[in-house]
């Protein structure tokens, strides 16, 4: 799950750093909180994937290895997808199939295509990166909660048509900045997906959500849970292995 | 048994008048086994033609598969179709039935080229076999067909939204029977137009075995299909294969529950059986008429006869036993012409013309009459037997008749 | 001549019995022909019906470039001033009304299961102007006014996800920016119609919903006419108005692609050809028989009145005119069997015409298939067809009773006479 891999334990999670005077804080400014990318350059961890499609669950395993600007690859190692990796460079992305030892470019229709038969889709992964430019940004005035805990209601408003969700809503823990919740919604205000963080590790300096599920709130017995392990921030990365030519070796 | 003596000897007596009426019995039998060859070749034809892109007369699959049919699984295939074939190959009730036996899988797929991508059907089979089934080795407009493996052949509109042409390398993505996805590059060997426009944008074929390494199904294979000689034994041979089988998760269909053709097929059959109907009441009467003319013109005769004391059974007799006679002689040589014509117009065909290359699924155009033992012994029985109760009615008009009174009547 | 009919007619019935079984014969050959044609003609005209009301229309308009595209139902390439133009075509002879059609591809969930779907936003008060969708309404109803917050689904659609009228769904689609959009609904009714598609995945919408799912913004990618059809005119009739229609828009509207009914329905009319080829093999066999037949009786009555000929040429009478004495039976005999076959064939005719012959009694579900045709199906009357069989009957008759005639009239007098 592309969006896990890189941005949703990205953007859920929250360094802890110097508190701020909470009144203050504007929807910009807790989604700055949020974004873990000020935390690491570099990132790898393995991680598994639950995707529930009614009574069949499949579960996937991975490698993963990220780059704070943008750069990603992620290597499959449960048995029926060996081998397969995900490569993304800024807003593009590839699959490479280790058999035919080629690549196929995700575009177009492709990316609203849910990732490994999952919910989540392409699309959703990537808009994770840019989700100020392309949403307004506001907090609501009431008292939120998550499970007991109180939250910053972050509300995100699509700027343009082509956004794939026109409302997000994010509940955001006061303290530890954890986006616990998030749902997006239809440009109908009909809820599409829900994602909920269901474990926060600390890793360094940050709270990462380490456990995440995100439903398909019209059907909800789709469901997809993502699970990271084995986090390391700041590993040496060699940069040429963001790079198709790599993804042979 | 003098009887028959007699009705020989009248036979051949009145050469002229026996040579008509069995000549009247002979061109009424020969339309009838003619007919009956005709409308059995049209439904066997329309039957196979519904049936073999979708079907076949029987299908095997697995139960699952049936119940998620919408969804076109690739993960509820029939793990071991070679061995299931080699069964019903070597069985011997089920065995002489079965014309061919094709492996199938049909998925949904993307197709990728150079950046551009859409999505298609493709359809895995042998080549060789598919070449009786599908057909597309018929309607290839450039290059040719599949020779070998990763080969595809691909439809008209469908290569021209990809913008490929022959030679070119397509990847092709699907989800296959273990959760998961896979590409293959196959090269397209050619470009087909069958004409139908849901072949032409949204479908390519490939060999089974590609099919079955981009699937991951290990070998194993969504339905086999299996062509039998005789369409209408589909029902009795999908309860035999079911029983050959001997396993719960498999399911054998015969068409008349797969295909949607069916009911179609069904109205196409109940007309030609009401047309066919009516052309045995035709021969009936043509029977009749002869007969009862025969009879009816030698009320002179019968008069005479019993003038010399002919028994009124013994007339009866004699007459029956003519009959009979000329209606198995004309039965026969009518039935025997009827087979004759319809083996050889069986060998060329009736072409029913371009005027079926609209129709949703590839079809032949020529329709081959098939001839049918039981078909033809049941007109022959019918033949004969009108042919010996018709007599039998004018035949007892005639010996109650009284004597004078008949030789009297100038026909 | 007369003379010569006088004496055929009392030869007829004097051999009563031959007279009536070779003119039975023709009769069930006659009749059977007419019940088969009437039948095969109601067959095609259902099917026609449901082409024309349920899937087709009578014309069909959308832009070029959507029709290149249209197999993947988009959301562009819409009709400019689609309102002005449909008013404007209301406005021609024989229209009877117009109605936009919005195509598209959704999903729809229960809240335990999703389906793919082929849905339509209409405009329900329109759309009944031109297709017949509220007859085949099985349970709930049509879409009441507006018809806000309501949908019309398939009946195996409604099988599948366990739905009835009343249930609650969502419809979940791509928006016109090819954002996933959804909103709920209420079935207001289920749809059983012989077209297999419509049951199996056919969603409709009314136009209010469809702009707020779809984000339309009066966006209109096919017009649907629907022009007047005389019940019982023959296909080809409406074929002709529309196709004219359609030459005639298009010289106004020369970017747009005009479909008239013949072309949504070549795939059919390629059936019915085949399937009139084939019918006219079997009408030849059924001819051949019936001729047989009169050849037999004829030449069985020359030869067993050779006697009564040598008498008549004693009397006088020419051979021409014994020729033309036999002629003339064999004729009676094929008009009067025609006529008799008409009329019992009327008979069979009006049965199918008003009672019909119901298809579901041979024992299966009509609609699974994807002909579309009902499950009881009319005969229609053809009075062409009844001229047209009477004419070749007695004609085959004529000809079948040329030759005999001919070989009576060929018999020396004096052996004729001799003959026993």
């Amino acid at each position: 799950m592309k969006r896990c891999l890189i941005l949703l334990a990205i953007v859920l999670a929250a360094p802890c750093i110097v508190p701020a005077p909470l009144s203050a804080l504007t929807g910009e400014e807790i989604l700055a909180r949020m974004d873990v990318n000020k935390v690491f350059t570099t990132i790898s961890y393995t991680a598994k994937m639950q995707i529930a499609q009614g009574s069949v669950v499949r579960t996937k395993t991975m490698k993963a290895k990220a780059t704070s600007d943008g750069k990603a690859i992620v290597e499959f190692t449960n048995p029926e997808d060996k081998g397969i990796k995900y490569l993304k460079i800024d807003k593009n992305l590839w699959i490479y199939y280790p058999e035919e030892d080629d690549t196929i470019p995700i575009s177009g229709h492709l990316l609203k295509e849910g990732m490994m038969g999952s919910d989540v889709s392409y699309e959703d992964a990537l808009e994770e990166d840019a989700l100020a430019e392309a949403y307004t940004i506001q907090v609501s005035p009431e008292d939120a909660s998550f499970e007991g805990k109180p939250c910053y209601l972050v509300i995100l408003n699509a700027k343009k048509d082509t956004a794939p969700y026109q409302t997000r809503k994010i509940w955001v823990d006061k303290v530890s900045f954890v986006g616990w919740k998030a749902e997006m919604y239809a440009k109908s205000g009909k809820l599409l997906k829900e994602s909920v963080v269901l474990e926060v590790k600390r890793i360094g300096n940050a709270d990462f959500a380490t456990k995440v599920r995100m439903t398909n709130a019209l059907v909800p017995n789709r469901y997809t849970v993502f699970e990271m392990s084995e986090v390391v921030l700041n590993p040496k990365l060699d940069p040429s292995i963001f790079s198709k030519r790599f993804l042979s070796r | 048994m003098y009887f028959i003596k007699l009705a020989l000897r009248n036979i051949f007596r009145n050469r002229r008048r026996s040579l008509l009426a069995v000549l009247s019995v002979l061109l009424a039998l020969f339309l009838m086994s003619f007919m009956e060859g005709f409308l059995n070749g049209m439904l066997g034809s329309f039957t196979t033609n519904a049936t073999k892109t979708d079907s076949g007369h029987v299908q095997i699959t697995t139960k699952e598969f049936q119940d998620r049919l919408r969804f076109m699984p690739v993960d509820a295939n029939i793990t071991d179709p070679v061995a299931v074939v080699e069964a019903l190959k070597n069985d011997p009730v089920v065995g002489p039935r079965i014309d061919l036996t094709a492996m199938r899988l049909k998925f949904g797929t993307l197709l990728e080229y150079n950046g551009r991508n859409k999505t298609a059907l493709g359809i895995g089979g042998e080549p060789e076999t598919e070449k009786k089934l599908l057909m597309l080795d018929r309607a290839i407009i450039r290059g040719k067909y599949i020779s070998g493996a990763r080969e595809i052949v691909i439809g008209e509109n469908l290569a021209e939204d990809l913008g490929i042409e022959v030679g070119a390398v397509l990847k092709i993505v699907s989800a296959t029977a273990e959760g998961s996805t896979n590409m293959r590059k196959l090269t397209v060997a050619g470009i087909f137009r069958s004409g139908i426009d849901s072949l032409d944008s949204g479908v390519f074929q490939m060999t089974l075995e590609d099919a079955q390494a981009l699937l991951k199904t290990g070998g194993g294979v969504q339905q086999i299909m299996v062509m039998l000689k005789d369409y209408k034994q589909s029902e009795q041979t999908a309860l035999d294969i079911l029983k050959i089988l001997g396993n719960p998760d498999l399911t054998a269909l015969p068409w008349t529950e797969s295909n949607e053709m069916f009911g179609f097929l069904s109205m196409a059959e109940a007309m030609f059986i009401s047309i066919y109907f009516f052309i045995a009441i035709l021969g009936t009467v043509i029977i009749v008429n002869i007969m009862m003319m025969v009879v009816l013109e030698r009320r002179r005769e019968i008069g005479i006869m019993k003038a010399l004391g002919v028994s009124r059974r013994e007339i009866l007799g004699i007459f029956t036993a003519e009959g009979l006679i000329l209606g198995i002689f004309g039965s026969l040589a009518g039935v025997f012409l009827g087979l004759a014509v319809t083996a050889v117009v069986a060998t060329t065909g009736i072409d029913l013309g371009e005027s079926l290359k609209g129709m949703n699924f590839p079809m032949t155009n020529v329709i081959y009459p098939a001839v049918s033992a039981m078909g033809l012994v049941k007109v022959f029985v019918i033949g004969v037997l009108t042919a010996g109760i018709i007599s039998i009615l004018p035949a007892r008009r005639a010996a109650r008749m009284n004597a004078v009174a008949a030789i009297k009547s100038a026909l | 001549m007369s003379t010569l009919l006088t004496i055929a007619v009392r030869n007829l019935v004097r051999h009563r019995l031959r007279t009536i079984i070779t003119a039975l014969t023709i009769c069930v050959g006659v009749a059977s022909f007419l019940a088969i044609d009437s039948i095969m003609d109601g067959s095609n005209k259902d099917a026609f019906d449901n082409i024309v009301y349920l899937t087709g229309s009578a014309l069909k308009i959308h832009t070029a470039e959507y029709l290149a595209e249209k197999n993947s139902l988009p959301l562009k390439y819409g009709i400019q001033d689609a309102e002005s133009m449909m008013d404007s075509i209301r406005e021609k002879p024989g229209v009877v009304g117009t109605a936009p059609r919005v195509r598209f591809l959704g999903q729809l969930s229960n809240y335990k299961d999703m389906l793919p779907v082929s849905a339509v936003v209409i405009d329900p008060r329109r759309d009944a102007e031109v297709f017949r969708i509220s007859e085949y309404v099985e349970s709930g109803h049509y879409f009441s006014d507006g018809g806000s917050g309501e949908i019309l689904i398939g009946k195996d659609l409604a099988e599948d996800l366990g739905l009835a009228p009343g249930s609650s769904v969502v419809l979940s689609a791509n928006d016109v920016n090819e954002v996933m959009n959804a909103l709920d609904f209420t079935v207001a009714g289920v749809i059983n119609a012989p077209v297999s598609g419509l049951n199996t995945n056919g969603v409709f919408l009314s136009r209010q919903d469809g702009e707020g799912l779809l984000g339309l913004n009066g966006l209109v990618t096919e017009i649907d006419v629907q022009m007047e059809w005389r019940p019982g005119a023959p296909f080809e009739e409406l074929a002709k108005t529309s196709g004219a229609l359609a030459a005639d828009l298009s010289k106004s509207y020369p970017s747009l692609a005009f479909d008239p009914i013949a072309e949504q329905a070549k795939s059919f009319l390629a059936l019915i050809a085949s399937k009139s080829k084939f019918t006219s093999i079997i009408i030849v066999i059924v001819l051949a028989i019936a001729l047989v037949g009169i050849v037999n009786t004829v030449l069985m009555s020359v030869y067993e009145r050779i006697r009564e000929v040598g008498v008549m040429r004693a009397m006088g009478f020419q051979g021409g005119e014994v020729r033309r004495m036999f002629f003339l039976e064999g004729t009676l005999i094929g008009l009067l069997g025609s006529v008799a076959g008409m009329l019992l064939g009327g008979a069979l005719v009006w049965l199918l015409v008003v009672r019909g012959m119901d298809m579901n009694s041979f024992g299966f579900d009509i609609s699974s298939f994807n002909m579309p045709i009902s499950p009881v199906i009319h005969g229609v009357w053809k009075p062409q067809s009844f001229i047209q069989i009477l004419i070749i009957g007695t004609v085959s008759a004529m000809i079948a009773a040329l030759l005999p005639a001919r070989k009576a009239a060929k018999f020396v007098v004096t052996r004729a006479l001799r003959f026993e």
